[in-house]
């Protein structure tokens, strides 16, 4: 069962974000539309759109990390875990449960690496795996090597450039074996040539791993599509409603 | 589990990673408690000193009888079996209580007119620590006299010893007078000087002698035979002897309205220090209450200051704690991560707070050394009371932290990360 079930499954999730008025009202003008959205396992999907169009809202709904206003239905299925309604994990306000999905199954890459300042690149790496309890046993090693930061373990990211603080924050991402890799504009904040590398090499440890993966870039290469799926995206807009629309 | 180990070690890492806004944290709480602890130190020192002063005074707990009376052995001894009664002995009338002359052979000094003031085993006036007045002055005087015994023994006041001139252990000539059948008469014998009284115990020319003594003179002066000294009379009385008057102490200052009140309504006309009492109490009082106002005041700006850092901190570790809460960190534990750093800024605190109060109260009890006795201190706190403001400060401090944290733990974990 666990094996056919998608990892994820959304119909009619909405998010809505607005300004404030002066009665304390808010003005609804933006919402996040998904009508129907299905990832299965292994898939590797890129979100592309340009900046605002609500990728980083929808990966953070993915991620678990932010509630959606609605949905009629939000299922996340981690391979060989039974199907979990997200959606009512929200409003039962079960944040730990949704926290330990988060740790045990998702490794979420932001846009800047979101590193802890007072550890090391390799505590960092190694911490979502202590919070669950498993020993790398040289996982950490190997995955730095494959992402060239082996001499950069024992630095703080204070002391890492932006480039290896991304490739850090791959590493912590990974090492705890998820289920789930979810990147926001993973290479947004380095230069091209290092980009293109960081991109190639999160693609091959995604790969190689079997993982599934979701990619929201506003700049992703055409010619870097295969084993790679694109999420369809359109832009409404009707007075000062922006309605960006994600399905698959 | 893992989580909660987790925590400690990641607030523990942060804590000392920012060490240089740990130290400004630790010094601000510092700065706050440490007056608290010097402000508590004076008042377990210099309030409780003079209240126990003003308890523990003699001159406070006499009761002193006006006038005359007849007293007998029971009645001695029903009030010397009251609790609240710390000394009591009999007394001789006034008229006959005095000492016509002490001469010292030696130099030919002499004072007349002495009185006498029995005493005995408990004596009140001399067991007294010395005061401040008297270590200041450097003047002479026995903290613990030998209390006299026989009719050969007295104690002097200060001031008598110091104009015949003698100190403890010498000898001295005493002279009572007395007129019998229209003619003068006085005997004069030798007593010892077995102690010299402080010049604030009694300020006139006066000496604590045994009861023994003080009926002998009272028998001369009556023309009863005294055999013990070899003075000739008529026998004494074989009745059970009563005396008219009386020295009495209560136990403490708290005793003697009770008391004063129980002699009156026996009909024994009494007089007390019962309302310069009241007045010192009511000061003591006030000076308390005066230091707990000071010490509440000090010690909700402590609460405040402290919770308002710590709040502080906890809007600064918003990003970590959305990192942390995105990584899968349970809500609990992500509470222990600012009262984890809360606990070490109020240990670390509260340990800088004491480094600084010892010092202060070496400083203030040697300036005040002159005033103090022995076993007293200006400023004052036992380990127990340090133990309790160190597991105040703690439990503050992570009361508050756990506050901010639970409001920092609840929020989303998306609200956080962006900026990160």
């Amino acid at each position: 069962m666990s094996a056919v079930s998608p990892v994820y499954l959304c119909r009619e999730l909405v998010k809505q974000r607005g300004s404030a008025l002066t009665d304390n009202r808010q003005l609804t003008t933006f919402a996040l539309h998904v009508p129907s959205f299905t990832i299965r396992p292994g898939e590797i999907v890129v979100l592309r759109g340009a900046s605002g169009s609500g990728k980083s809202t929808l990966l953070d709904i993915l991620a678990l990390a932010l509630h959606p206003d609605r949905a009629a239905e939000f299922q996340f299925c981690p391979e060989h875990r039974a199907p979990t309604d997200v959606m009512h994990l929200w409003q039962r306000h079960n944040l730990n449960q949704l926290g330990r999905l988060r740790g045990g199954d998702i490794g979420y890459i932001l846009q800047t690496g979101g590193l802890l300042p007072f550890l090391s690149a390799r505590d960092n790496i190694a911490l979502p795996g202590r919070l669950l309890g498993r020993k790398p046993a040289g996982r950490i090693e190997r995955v730095a090597e494959r992402l060239a930061i082996t001499a950069q373990l024992d630095k703080r990211p204070g002391q890492l450039s932006v480039g290896e603080r991304q490739r850090v924050a791959i590493a912590r991402a990974l090492v705890h074996r998820p289920s789930v890799i979810l990147a926001d504009e993973p290479t947004a904040s380095v230069d091209p040539l290092n980009a293109a590398v960081i991109r190639k090499l999160l693609l091959e440890l995604v790969q190689k791993a079997g993982l599934t993966a979701i990619i929201a870039a506003h700049d992703w290469p055409l010619e870097l599509t295969a084993g790679v799926q694109f999420v369809q995206h359109r832009l409404e807009r009707d007075d000062n409603l922006t309605r960006s629309l994600f399905w698959n | 589990m893992h989580a909660t180990r987790e925590i400690f070690r990641l607030a523990a890492r942060d804590f000392f990673y920012e060490r240089r806004l740990s130290l400004c944290y630790v010094l601000a709480l510092t700065a706050v408690l440490a007056p608290l602890l010097i402000l508590f130190g004076l008042k377990f020192g210099l309030v409780d000193t003079l209240a126990r002063r003003l308890v523990e005074s003699p001159v406070n707990r006499e009761v002193i009888a006006v006038g005359s009376h007849r007293y007998d052995a029971a009645w001695f001894e029903r009030i010397a079996a009251r609790s609240d009664v710390a000394f009591v002995i009999p007394s001789t009338r006034r008229i006959a209580a005095s000492l016509s002359q002490l001469q010292n052979p030696a130099t030919g000094a002499v004072v007349r007119a002495v009185q006498m003031v029995p005493t005995g085993a408990g004596e009140p006036l001399l067991h007294l620590p010395r005061s401040p007045s008297s270590a200041a002055a450097k003047v002479t005087g026995d903290a613990f006299a030998k209390i006299p015994e026989g009719v050969t023994e007295l104690v002097l006041s200060a001031s008598a010893a110091q104009r015949l001139g003698v100190s403890s252990g010498e000898r001295v000539l005493a002279r009572i007078d007395r007129t019998a059948a229209g003619r003068d008469e006085g005997v004069v014998w030798e007593v010892t000087v077995t102690g010299v009284l402080r010049p604030e115990v009694l300020t006139e020319d006066a000496a604590l002698v045994p009861l023994p003594l003080l009926v002998a003179t009272e028998d001369y002066r009556d023309g009863v035979a005294v055999p013990a000294l070899g003075w000739a009379g008529v026998s004494p009385s074989t009745a059970a002897r009563q005396f008219a008057r009386f020295r009495l102490y209560a136990a403490s200052i708290n005793d003697v309205a009770r008391l004063e009140a129980d002699l009156t309504a026996e009909g024994i006309d009494v007089r007390s220090q019962l309302a310069e009492i009241a007045a010192m109490q009511a000061l003591d009082r006030n000076l308390t209450r005066v230091f707990w106002l000071i010490a509440g005041i000090g010690t909700l700006g402590f609460l405040a200051s402290l919770a308002a850092n710590l709040l502080a901190n906890v809007e600064r570790k918003r990003r970590e704690l959305s990192i942390l809460r995105l990584i899968g960190f349970p809500t609990a534990s992500l509470m222990l991560f600012p009262i984890t750093q809360a606990a070490l800024i109020a240990l670390f605190g509260a340990l800088a707070a004491v480094l600084v109060y010892l010092p202060v109260t070496v400083t203030l009890n040697d300036w005040f050394y002159l005033s103090l006795q022995p076993g007293e201190s200006i400023c004052r706190l036992l380990p127990i009371h340090l133990a309790l403001a160190l597991t105040t400060t703690l439990l503050g401090a992570m009361a508050a932290a756990a506050w901010a944290g639970w409001r920092a733990a609840r929020i989303a974990p998306a609200e956080g990360v962006r900026d990160v």
